[in-house]
């Protein structure tokens, strides 16, 4: 087998009394786009927010390079490096466009690259560097959205995940990012992406996953799934016609 | 030498410095112009000094951090009770009134309660509830000191002797470092890498802890220099006193003074707390004087018309202003 970056194995996540993942096991190979799939309350954030430790798994093993992850704080998982861009970018809004991707050289392991790092950001963002002395908040959307994953890279990340990068976008930018995250894949990142956009990010992705109510369902290379029927039917909203027996 | 001295000041970096500078030097030599003993100005100013250390500390916990703390008052009666319990006991065989070793331990009792409240505090509650969970502190220290009779004097509290008091000098003059002291340490707490650190949590606490921040480690931290900072200013107000009881030291207005001189002046700005420390002893002292029986109202009013119309304080004011022009 391929050289595993990240594998889940059989991890079960509570919040409260209510499970929200039974038995997930994943696996992302490094250098590959692997893709969750699944509709809204499926249990695709939380297993993200269980990589990161911001959520814990009550039960499984989270394995980074054979390493135990699933005990670890936050801040300790970024260390290792792994970086999340949230759901809905979570940038800090009062912070300037620099601040931001300062914090995002926090860790030690990326502190000492920052300058490098922040000369590479600018290069994919050229339009960061013309507003980096302006409040996040008032950036539009989009722009936004690269500042959140540029953020995420100055934390020089072995794997990338990224939460609904598209969502709230205009086509326009849905298709810059995407075509951003191959070019970053290109580039030889490992990137793990949720995303509703099932059909696009199916595209992109060498595996996927699908999830439903918190298990996974079905798994595979990203364009068998997309060539799968029940797929099409179940989210991409595709009509299928019944086939005459 | 002059140009060199303007450009200075008008790089943005170094305006509070500057400002901190001449204000402190200016304030150093008031005392030689006034009748220390008998002025009212050298009161003012001593009360003053006293708000500018509390609300520093708040100004870091709450401005910088964004966790509203209501826990002000409690660290301040702690502070001004350990200056009198050390003292009265004996503890430090040092010189008690006005000692150095005796006011840091007045820091440091409400600093280890900071950080044992703290933990448990501002790692399950958030926002809202954190404020209430803090209110509890100072609820329960008045209760503890009411009914510990034995060691705090119950509601008569504890007595230090008076008979060391000679002169006005020494409060002045401590409470000027002891402000300048305060605006020091938050002003470099905020310009490091801790003080970033605190401005990411204020903004997005979820998105802090996944780059690498670690939330518990600096709100504890946060809270802690603040309950430092009021446990200080308590103890030069028990010299002052003499008398410690809840009444006086834990009183609530040790607690929403300070932060309605912080939200005047402008939260999460570090001349905010000493403008509107300033300005709120001011509108005190002066309703006291000229509306002896009804200032409280004349003082309520003013407060709620500069909340309506500077809701970024005294300081936003200014942003305001130069915005209107373009």
């Amino acid at each position: 087998m391929a050289n595993q970056l990240l594998e889940v194995k059989s991890v079960d996540v509570f919040y409260g009394d209510v499970q929200a993942l039974w038995e997930v096991s994943i696996q992302v190979e490094e250098g590959t786009i692997v893709a969750l799939v699944g509709a809204n309350g499926a249990g695709k954030t939380t297993l993200l927010k269980t990589i990161s430790g911001i959520n814990s798994a009550a039960r499984g093993e989270i394995l980074f390079s054979g390493e135990h992850l699933e005990n670890l704080k936050p801040q300790n998982v970024v260390d290792r490096g792994i970086m999340h861009v949230p759901e809905g970018r979570r940038l800090f809004a009062n912070l300037t466009v620099l601040e931001n991707l300062r914090l995002g050289a926090y860790v030690p392991r990326a502190r000492p690259f920052f300058a490098e790092s922040l000369e590479r950001s600018f290069t994919l963002f050229p339009v960061l560097q013309t507003r980096k002395n302006q409040k996040a908040g008032s950036l539009s959307g989009g722009e936004q959205q690269m500042l959140a994953i540029a953020r995420a890279l100055m934390g020089r990340p072995k794997l990338l995940m990224l939460d609904e990068p598209s969502l709230g976008l205009s086509p326009i930018f849905v298709k810059t990012i995407f075509e951003l995250i191959s070019t970053l894949n290109e580039q030889k990142a490992t990137i793990l992406l949720v995303e509703q956009n099932i059909n696009q990010a199916l595209k992109i992705a060498h595996q996927a996953y699908v999830l439903k109510t918190g298990k996974i369902v079905m798994s595979g290379a990203g364009n068998e799934l997309l060539a799968d029927e029940e797929i099409r039917k179940a989210y991409i909203g595709e009509r299928v016609g019944r086939r005459q027996r | 030498m002059i140009d060199k001295i303007y450009s200075y000041i008008k790089d943005k970096r170094h305006t509070n410095i500057f400002f901190t500078v001449l204000g402190a030097l200016i304030f150093a030599i008031i005392p030689l112009f006034t009748d220390v003993e008998a002025s009212y100005l050298i009161y003012f100013l001593f009360l003053t000094f006293i708000h500018i250390v509390i609300a520093q500390g708040w100004n870091l916990i709450a401005g910088y951090a964004g966790q509203i703390s209501l826990g002000q008052n409690a660290f301040f009666g702690l502070g001004a009770y350990t200056t009198a319990l050390i003292w009265l006991h004996d503890i430090t065989k040092t010189g008690y009134y006005f000692d150095p070793v005796v006011m840091i331990l007045s820091g440091l009792a409400p600093v280890v309660l900071a950080i044992i409240i703290g933990i448990p505090l501002l790692s399950r509650l958030r926002g809202d509830y954190f404020a209430f969970g803090t209110l509890g502190i100072g609820q329960i220290i008045i209760v503890v000191f009411l009914k510990a009779r034995a060691i705090t004097g119950g509601a008569d509290g504890l007595h230090i002797p008076s008979t060391v008091y000679e002169s006005m000098m020494p409060y002045y003059y401590t409470g000027l470092l002891l402000a300048l002291f305060a605006i020091a340490v938050v002003y470099f707490i905020t310009r490091s890498r801790i003080g970033f650190a605190l401005r990411a949590i204020r903004e997005d606490e979820m998105s802090a802890a996944s780059h690498g921040v670690f939330i518990l480690k600096y709100k504890v931290l946060a809270f802690a220099v603040g309950a430092f900072l009021a446990g200080i200013a308590g103890s030069l107000y028990a010299y002052y006193l003499f008398h410690i009881n809840p009444d006086s030291v834990l009183n609530m207005n040790w607690l929403f003074y300070p932060i309605l001189m912080c939200v005047l002046g402008g939260t999460g700005t570090i001349m905010g707390p000493v403008i509107g420390a300033f300005f709120m002893t001011a509108i005190f002292s002066f309703g006291d004087v000229y509306f002896a029986q009804t200032h409280p109202i004349v003082s309520g009013v003013l407060i709620i018309l500069v909340m309506k119309f500077m809701p970024t304080g005294i300081i936003g004011l200014k942003d305001r202003i130069l915005s209107r022009g373009k």
